[in-house]
């Protein structure tokens, strides 16, 4: 009797424990505390992938080291084997929040999971004023396309550094749309030529009022109509399938700006 | 000389009566007496009988030989000759007319053998518009064209206007229409990570029987078939019984087309609209398409009647400009010249105000 109570008890403990970690988010490495070979405290680059080299870790390091001096910002690179089911725009942020915040000017970090083949560029709420996280995943996106991913930090480093740079110099963020886009320019004149063609022959239309009268709805007698079949057969049923669209495929970017994520910060992602 | 024509004379001072638009009275311009239109037609009516006689004994010595080398015999064929019973002077017409005006006195002048028997009209819908009407309709149809040249309305002047009886039958048609159309209800929804899209087709039988009034298809081949639709509809509630009163001081042409040749354009009218009534009762589905139709006439009647239109023409850059105005209810129908520049200009102007929309639009996908 006694051992049927502690098996029930037992049941329901191990229940409600299964529970609980379903619905906690699963946990990230913690990039400061386990991994020191792999990292040096508070530098800005971890990998737990081994998807860079030691020699190019410390030359990253040594590349990003002046940049957060010169700007008063923190920038963070990490590299993931996994973080199982979770959001990789949450974990990004989380991972900011952690390991660097207390910026100046705010924090950046570019996340890179290794078995999901995502990548996520998240900025605090301070940073997301001064940068603009597109163009940053535009800079970086064809390295890491390529399989160079020390490529893809470094331009990613060198698109933060000159975005930083062309605030200070200006007073706003860098913004490559706001630069001249030949594709956008020759689509628009086409619709522009094309929206002309139709305001002329709106207008032509105008000019004349002489047509053709097809009906003769206004001399039917309303109250004559009396249907004498009114019969609905169904015949067949045709199915289609189609595969949702995906969100982040194709290497595409998701972007969420100001407020998107705690904190009020922004960020850009996708596959590669 | 018999007088081959009948002048509409006041007998209370001679001047020309006329039949004011809006009103149901025959009144004199120039004495003010007025006249109810029975009044006027039984007092014609010996005249006209006379003018009748007079116009055949007349026809029967035309003779197209002894017409000399100017007239073709086709030209001799179409055109009539009469004497004005007012100032004598010979008037030309063609075969159709029915009434006219003296180019000379400018007296109204009936042509009684033109409604005699089966060319009687049944029906006239009398002037309601008068010719300050008409103007005014035309300057206010002019508004609102931004394609216009600017000295088409500045130096313009209507050459001429006139007001004429158009000879129209209206048919009147019961029918039996069916059709079969296919139907589709398309359902969209999610199944796991796939969309699904499923189309039930439906064969959806409509039969009904309805009847229509009074669809009018004009009679006369000088006035052009998609001006005389245009200017529809008529208010058949001013339909009035014929009476040659009505057409005093007004144009009128007998019909040159016979119902016959009439009305297939009714008939298409007729089916196009029996299917719109079927369609229409054709609900909850996301498209319907007919499959096909058929449309049978069961009772069909044709009635002959003279409509009320004002025929305004006007000339730009030495080209003639025609526009109609509908006597009945003012509805004014043309077509208007346009200025090269400006149809080159505006639609210009728009395309470049709206390129950078464009651009702004293109950058945000490009």
């Amino acid at each position: 009797m006694i051992k049927n109570i502690c098996a029930t008890i037992l049941f329901f403990v191990a229940m409600s424990f299964s529970v609980t970690f379903a619905t906690m988010p699963e946990e990230l490495p913690d990039t400061k505390a386990l991994n020191l070979e792999d990292r040096i405290l508070d530098a800005a680059v971890f990998d737990n992938s081994q998807t860079l080299s030691k020699s190019e870790i410390q030359s990253l390091n040594n590349k990003i080291t002046p940049i957060e001096l010169k700007h008063g910002v923190r920038i963070g690179v990490e590299f993931l084997k996994s973080i199982g089911n979770r959001d990789i725009g949450s974990a990004a942020q989380e991972l900011l929040r952690k390991h660097y915040s207390g910026g100046q000017n705010g924090g950046i970090i570019f996340l890179v999971v290794m078995d999901s083949r995502q990548w996520y560029i998240a900025t605090d709420s301070k940073m997301n004023n001064l940068i603009n996280e597109n163009d940053i995943g535009n800079a970086l996106l064809p390295n890491l396309r390529d399989g160079d991913y020390y490529g893809a930090c470094n331009s990613y480093i060198d698109a933060v550094d000159k975005m930083l740079t062309y605030y200070e110099q200006n007073g706003a963020a860098y913004d490559s749309s706001a630069g001249f886009n030949p594709m956008a320019a020759m689509v628009a004149v086409i619709c522009g030529i094309f929206f002309g063609v139709m305001v002329r022959s709106w207008l032509m239309g105008t000019m004349s009022n002489v047509h053709h009268e097809v009906k003769a709805t206004d001399y039917l007698k309303r109250e004559t109509v009396k249907f004498t079949k009114n019969k609905d057969t169904y015949l067949f049923t045709n199915v289609e399938r189609r595969p949702k669209p995906s969100g982040n495929g194709g290497g595409g970017m998701s972007h969420s700006g100001g407020g998107g994520h705690s904190g009020g910060g922004g960020g850009a992602g996708g596959s590669f | 000389m018999a007088n081959t024509s009948v002048s509409y004379k006041c007998p209370n001072c001679g001047a020309p009566l006329s039949f004011q638009p809006g009103k149901k009275t025959v009144t004199c311009e120039y004495c003010g007496t007025e006249f109810e239109v029975a009044a006027v037609e039984e007092m014609f009516q010996a005249q006209n009988e006379m003018a009748t006689v007079a116009l055949e004994a007349q026809q029967s010595k035309w003779d197209i030989e002894n017409a000399g080398g100017e007239w073709s015999a086709d030209e001799a064929a179409t055109l009539r000759a009469l004497t004005c019973s007012s100032c004598g002077a010979e008037l030309v017409c063609d075969e159709n007319t029915m009434a006219t005006e003296c180019v000379y006195c400018g007296n109204p002048t009936m042509i009684p053998k033109r409604f005699d028997g089966k060319l009687k009209p049944d029906y006239v819908i009398p002037f309601k518009k008068t010719k300050a009407d008409a103007v005014a309709a035309l300057q206010n149809f002019y508004k609102g064209h931004y394609l216009l040249p600017d000295n088409f309305t500045a130096n313009n002047r209507v050459e001429a206007i006139q007001p004429m009886y158009v000879p129209f039958w209206l048919f009147n048609s019961k029918i039996n229409a069916q059709a079969e159309f296919k139907a589709k209800r398309i359902r969209r929804y999610d199944s796991g990570n796939m969309i699904v899209i499923e189309t039930k087709v439906y064969n959806c039988q409509r039969a009904a029987k309805m009847s229509f009034e009074k669809i009018p298809a004009d009679g006369s081949k000088k006035m052009d078939d998609t001006y005389m639709e245009s200017i529809e509809p008529f208010n058949y509630s001013d339909l009035v019984p014929f009476s040659t009163a009505y057409l005093t001081g007004y144009l009128a042409d007998k019909y040159d087309v016979a119902a016959e040749e009439c009305a297939p354009r009714a008939d298409k009218r007729v089916e196009n609209s029996a299917i719109d009534v079927l369609r229409s009762s054709v609900k909850d589905f996301n498209s319907v398409d007919m499959a096909n139709s058929a449309v049978v006439k069961e009772v069909g009647e044709v009635i002959y009647a003279l409509v009320p239109v004002w025929i305004l023409t006007t000339r730009y850059n030495d080209k003639p400009y025609t526009f109609m105005m509908n006597g009945q209810t003012g509805k004014v129908v043309g077509t208007l010249p346009y200025d090269s520049g400006k149809a080159f200009k505006y639609p210009a102007i728009a395309a470049l105000v709206s390129m950078p929309v464009f651009y702004v639009l293109a950058s945000m996908f490009l």
